[in-house]
């Protein structure tokens, strides 16, 4: 994890600040280019126009009154000025209600990039802690932080736009007052960067205590842990975590923040006090000592200088501000940007992976109805960071239409040997040939059509119960009656039946009030309908049954046998009564096929299937054989 | 985070809020409180004079030729000191502020944690309940934050105001006119506008749940096989992109009405009554009355400028501290809430031998629940039994167990326990008399020792261990603590360290169950919910046979899917839809030829060696 670590070591670079800042803006300039120019076309004119404002329309004013002019040249002046701030208005509510919309259509542009990206990643990319730190948690909070941070930018310029203007004016009074701008101006430059350092140290540093504190709040407001907290004394536990979270954020706190106090005092004493005196006692010598006629200017130009340092302080604090917020743009250019290891290194595990699905693209072989014999050479895989490889040397054959069972302890490599077969991660050696042809000749997308699997940790998705079952949204009167029957197979019927909305009833209460929460064993029940719904060559179940009961399981055994009649089936399971269905059964054990044959061949082998199968069997058996042979 | 149900708070309910978390902050911290409120409010009539009171000298003793050089130099300098000093003070005052006040917050959200670890169990079905901790948990320090600098900012608006109406007034009452209208006018459009805001974040928010739904599913990694594996990306996408053009919808809808008054609000507040009437005014007493002098006109700008400021500042405080009553609202009542069961003392001492668990015609409705999830349970279990309890799914097994652990109390018949009603002990005792493996335990951010033991390890280090380490072992996690380098320092999940350990499914659970050997005290009853679901056979065996073996004299209750596991136990009962249907020893249930039987028969089939497959 120490990438992360550098990186933000490293992100604290002005020119590295300044490129998040650019891609920022360009992309969103890519998706909306209005945004981009209305905004900045608004902060600059708004920025002049203030200055003119309040610096020109005040000494005009007070030059009026000082010299005894016409009432009547000085209100219209006054219109004139007023009637300019009502379209500078216009614009402004224009602006807010075009952005408003904008926002949305910028969302939906870089949405579209990042699930363009994040097909085109392997399954293994997830699994690997460091991509999830990275991205999964970042690119949820960058697009708003992009945003905002070219929103910042924008007003910084509109800072500096006024802080120019008024400048003009304050040369066109008396050069020499520009002198008194420029250290306010510095002192700001300089202590806002050294401010804004502390800041982020500080941010960076705190944010340990701060995940602390936050999953001790977290654990205590979640219904799960509920139960556990309350039998066992474990709160004491998390509340000295949750102490150690705060007291850690109050030390760096500290620390940071009386920093930052010190660097405050001296710019406010220094550079802003000194200054503003020595500007003060310059006007009064002018008006007093060299006789310079009229008061009103130079008391105008008070403010103004006031102005320029401060339009200059607050345009510092926006770029800073933006830039900060840009650096979150950083996560998405990163994972946008981002290429898998194997693909560098040409590494595959289906044909066109990591590149953006081409329509119409030659040469890829399609996949034939039963997909054929699946045959497995020399195949080893070592997961990215370990030093054992999970499956070692393995080599099977499998016929098309064949049942086949995976027994064996939990690590043994079952799960991942169906994800190789499934081309989910490139293989470190070895290949998988299916229908004769290396696999890494197929086009992903077809290739995977000709599966059909149930996880053990599948998924609900908050859509309705027929996307669910379909994968997609159905259409049609048949698309329909095939998720209804799917689900009919898969012992869900008689909860369809009570619901009034029926598949299209939403799941999960994620939106709708009414949606319909399933049981673990009805999730499971929906998983496995969609393998009927989908109607694959090759079935895959992964411990398909654990959350179901006797019955169900039975039933869903049943049924899935049936309809995979002539298909080539894999089942995972730890109920080895349900092994004993397979044609054969390969038990593995530490990454290898240690047996393999029939139920029968196994037992008569009374080898290490044996042992276990016996071990779950013998509460089944003694007494009972006798009463279970009287009812069948 | 949901905010849209912003309920209706009386005022003065919302003062007396705002002056609730205000008293509390007192109590945790005075200093910082009254230093921040002082220093507010003297750099803010120091800065309302600076603009006025002296910018008028000033420009007084500039254009009075009497006044020398000298004299002006001392009034500049002593002013222009005066109030970099004050500025000083004030720019530091809230960084120094804040870092008090992250321990601060942090000790109110400890009391709130630990008030959130004493709710009834039942306090997390009823969701205003729960909204209201995890919407006050989640805001907690930006009230306390946003109470004591907003306050502190009001105290500070008034007495500018003050100053400079007084200003004002000796001068030109009718000046003040401008900003008080202005303020009328804004307080009207503000309204409009914010209840326009808020008509459409509450719209958005309900909006895009479903987009950022679409969009979360596609990187997070539990989904990312399904979506390798299947076309529901289509469907997703779908999901979206309608959210999106919903959203538009809606923001055009709403963003007419918010730019039509922020219009109305811009031009009256800042052109017209600012912009336009005060230069106008002044000019109008300087060049045609002739009453008053480019000083005043200088000064009486400023102060009406800085008046509508301080009006307009006034305003946001308002806001802002509206929203701090309604988060406290939610505050208070969490920390007011009194649990009936957890905490309860008890009248009777907790027997310190196993003594029998009676259950008698008990039934229990959830709350708000149209039919009992319970219907007349009775049950007894003598210490040293073997209870198995099977039944499908949602046939009431889990929450039987949680009644028995007093998660819950029953709404019919009772729980007794040595002859006593178990609402008659102290919670806390009563439930020490329990071991448990729930179905969905949980696999705490903390290291491995103290996901075993579930209690601060205090005293001697080398006994903690041990007994964590015979607890895991009896588990059958033995092989794989010899393979953590750390061994029971091992940080587990990622949640704090990257070097943490994920453990799988299996190895959870084996974790989850060596917590029952490592209790403090003797167990009188162990519960296992669906222990084995994720362990492979000979795990399960292992358990089997440390549950039925070591567990001594305490009762063992299991609940089981695999009927294997549970034929062996002294007496097994089938629930279903919430009644016991059938009870007794396996035999006399497969002698009964009933529910169990026609289960048990499913299951054992696959296991007769000889037995002829159906398929």
């Amino acid at each position: 994890m120490e990438s992360a670590e550098t990186k933000e070591k490293k992100a604290y670079g002005d020119r590295h600040i300044f490129n998040s800042i650019q891609f920022a803006i360009a992309e969103i300039f890519r998706a909306d280019k209005g945004t981009v120019i209305y905004s900045f076309y608004k902060e600059i004119t708004e920025g002049i126009f203030n200055a003119c404002f309040a610096i020109y329309l005040i000494k005009y004013i007070y030059e009026c009154i000082e010299k005894g002019i016409d009432y009547r040249k000085l209100a219209w002046m006054v219109t004139a000025f007023c009637l300019i701030h009502i379209v500078i208005h216009l614009t402004s509510a224009g602006h807010a209600y075009y952005v408003r919309i904008s926002e949305m259509k910028i969302y939906r542009y870089i949405f579209g990039k990042v699930i363009c990206k994040a097909k085109t990643l392997g399954i293994r990319q997830y699994e690997t802690p460091e991509f999830y730190d990275r991205f999964s948690r970042a690119l949820d909070e960058c697009l708003e932080y992009g945003w905002w941070g070219m929103r910042f930018f924008t007003w910084g310029i509109g800072r500096l736009a006024g802080a120019m203007t008024a400048m003009g004016i304050v040369v066109s009074v008396d050069p020499l007052l520009l002198l008194f701008a420029i250290p306010p101006v510095c002192g700001s430059l300089y202590f806002g960067v050294l401010q804004s350092r502390e800041e982020f140290m500080l941010r960076r540093e705190a944010t340990p205590g701060k995940r602390q504190m936050e999953y001790a709040k977290r654990v205590f407001y979640e219904k799960k842990y509920a139960g556990e907290l309350r039998l066992y004394p474990m709160a004491p536990v998390l509340f000295r975590q949750h102490q150690e979270g705060y007291e850690q954020r109050y030390e760096v706190n500290r620390l940071h923040r009386s920093r930052i106090v010190r660097y405050r005092a001296l710019e406010t004493l220094v550079f802003v006090g000194l200054v503003t005196l020595g500007s003060y006692l310059y006007i009064t010598y002018c008006l007093k000592i060299s006789g310079v006629p009229a008061a009103a200017p130079y008391v105008a130009m008070i403010s103004a200088i006031g102005y320029v340092s401060g339009a200059v302080g607050d345009g510092i604090t926006f770029f800073s501000e933006a830039g900060k917020r840009c650096l979150y743009m950083d996560n998405l250019r990163d994972f946008l940007e981002y290429e898998p290891e194997e693909l560098r290194e040409g590494r595959a595990a289906l044909g066109d992976a990591g590149e953006e699905r081409k329509e119409g693209r030659e040469g890829w072989r399609q996949p034939g109805k039963d997909m054929g014999e699946l045959s497995l050479e020399r195949v080893t895989y070592t997961y990215p960071g370990s030093d054992r490889p999970v499956l070692e040397n393995l080599s099977v054959q499998i016929h098309s239409g064949e049942h086949v069972a995976l027994v064996g302890e939990n690590g043994a490599g079952k799960t991942t040997l169906m994800k190789l077969l499934m081309g989910l991660y490139p293989l470190t050696q070895g290949q998988i040939l299916a229908g004769g042809h290396p696999i890494t000749e197929y086009r992903q997308q077809e290739y995977r059509d000709c599966f059909g699997t149930v996880f053990q940790d599948f998924q609900i998705f908050a859509l309705s119960l027929a996307e669910n079952v379909l994968m997609r949204s159905p259409e049609g009167e048949q698309e329909e009656r095939l998720v209804e029957e799917a689900l009919g197979r898969a012992g869900f019927g008689d909860v369809l039946e009570r619901l009034p909305k029926g598949i299209y009833t939403m799941l999960t209460k994620e939106f709708d009030e009414e949606g319909f929460v399933c049981s673990g064993g009805q999730a499971q029940k929906i998983a496995i309908a969609r393998v009927f719904a989908k109607n694959p060559a090759i079935v895959i179940l992964d411990e398909p049954s654990s959350a179901l009961d006797p019955i169900a399981e039975y039933n869903m055994y049943r049924n899935m046998m049936e309809a995979s009649q002539g298909k080539t089936v894999f089942f995972i399971s730890h109920r080895m009564s349900s092994a004993r269905m397979a044609d054969r059964i390969l038990f593995l054990e530490q990454g290898r096929i240690v047996e393999e044959g029939s139920h029968q061949e196994l037992m008569a082998k009374n080898g290490r299937y044996a042992a276990m199968f016996r071990l779950q069997a013998q509460n089944y058996q003694d007494t009972m054989g006798g009463v279970l042979y009287e009812t069948e | 985070m949901k905010l849209n149900e912003k309920e209706k708070v009386p005022v003065r309910r919302l003062l007396s809020n705002v002056s609730y978390v205000l008293r509390y902050a007192l109590e945790k911290d005075r200093g910082i409180v009254i230093m921040v409120i002082s220093l507010f409010a003297v750099s803010g009539i120091g800065y309302a004079c600076m603009d006025t009171v002296f910018l008028r000298a000033f420009i007084t003793f500039l254009t009075d030729p009497r006044i020398s050089f000298g004299q002006t130099a001392i009034l500049v300098t002593g002013a222009t000191l005066g109030m970099a000093v004050l500025m000083a003070f004030d720019g530091c005052t809230e960084s120094f502020a804040q870092a008090r006040l992250v321990r601060m917050t942090g000790q109110i959200q400890e009391e709130m944690i630990r008030r959130a670890s004493g709710i009834d169990m039942m306090c997390y079905d009823c969701d205003t309940y729960f909204e209201d901790f995890v919407l006050a948990a989640s805001q907690s320090e930006e009230m306390v934050n946003t109470c004591i600098f907003d306050f502190a900012r009001m105290i500070r608006n008034v007495l500018t105001v003050l100053v400079l109406s007084g200003l004002i007034t000796s001068i030109d009452p009718v000046v003040a006119i401008f900003p008080i209208v202005g303020f009328l006018v804004n307080i009207v459009t503000r309204f409009r506008i914010m209840a326009l805001e808020y008509e459409y974040s509450v719209e958005k928010t309900k909006i895009m749940r479903r987009a950022q739904y679409s969009k979360r599913v596609f990187y997070q990694p539990e989904y990312a096989k399904e979506l390798k594996l299947s076309h529901i990306e289509t469907a997703l996408e779908k999901q979206f992109h309608e959210a999106i053009d919903d959203n538009i919808q809606n923001a055009k809808r709403v963003g007419k009405g918010i730019a039509f008054w922020s219009l109305a609000n811009w031009i009256t507040v800042f052109t017209f009554l600012s912009f336009f009437c005060v230069p106008l005014y002044l000019g109008y007493l300087a060049l045609i009355k002739g009453s008053i002098l480019l000083g005043d006109v200088a000064a009486l700008n400023n102060a009406q400028a800085n008046l509508r400021g301080k009006f307009d500042s006034v305003n946001y405080c308002l806001e802002r501290l509206q929203t701090v009553g309604q988060y406290t609202e939610r505050f208070r009542r969490f920390m007011e809430y009194e649990s009936k069961i957890e905490g309860s003392r008890g009248s009777v001492k907790i027997p310190s031998e196993p003594e029998k668990l009676e259950i008698r015609d008990m039934s229990f409705r959830y709350d708000g629940a149209r039919e009992d999830t319970l219907k007349h349970i009775t049950m007894t279990i003598r210490p040293g039994e073997r209870i198995a309890l099977v039944g499908e799914n949602g046939a009431g097994k889990s929450t039987f167990v949680k009644l028995l652990l007093r998660l819950y109390d029953a709404t019919g018949g009772g729980i007794f326990y040595g002859g006593e009603d178990i609402r008659s002990f102290a919670t806390e005792e009563y439930r020490e008399l329990f071991g448990m493996v729930f179905q969905d335990y949980q696999i705490y951010a903390a290291s491995l020792l103290d996901n075993v033991r579930m209690r601060l390890s205090q005293g001697n280090p080398h006994e903690a261990e041990e007994e964590a380490r015979q607890a895991l072992e009896k588990a059958g996690f033995a092989q794989r603590l010899e393979s953590l380098p750390q061994g029971l320092a091992t940080p587990l999940t990622r949640e704090f360290d990257d070097k943490g350990i994920q453990l799988s499914g299996g190895e959870a659970q084996k974790v989850a169950i060596s917590r029952l050997f490592a209790r403090r005290k003797k167990m009188a009853v162990a519960i296992l919910d669906e222990p084995s679901s994720a362990l492979d056979p000979k795990a399960e065996y292992l358990l089997n046979q440390n549950m039925l073996h070591k567990a001594g004299d305490a009762a063992v209750i299991f609940i089981s899917h695999r009927l294997s596991t549970t034929r062996d136990a002294d007496r097994i009962y089938m629930f279903e839809q919430g009644e016991i249907v059938e009870q007794g020893t396996h035999q006399e249930l497969m002698g009964l030829n009933g529910k169990y039987a026609e289960m048990f028969r499913c299951q054992a089939k696959y296991y007769q060696e000889n037995a002829q497959l159906l398929y």
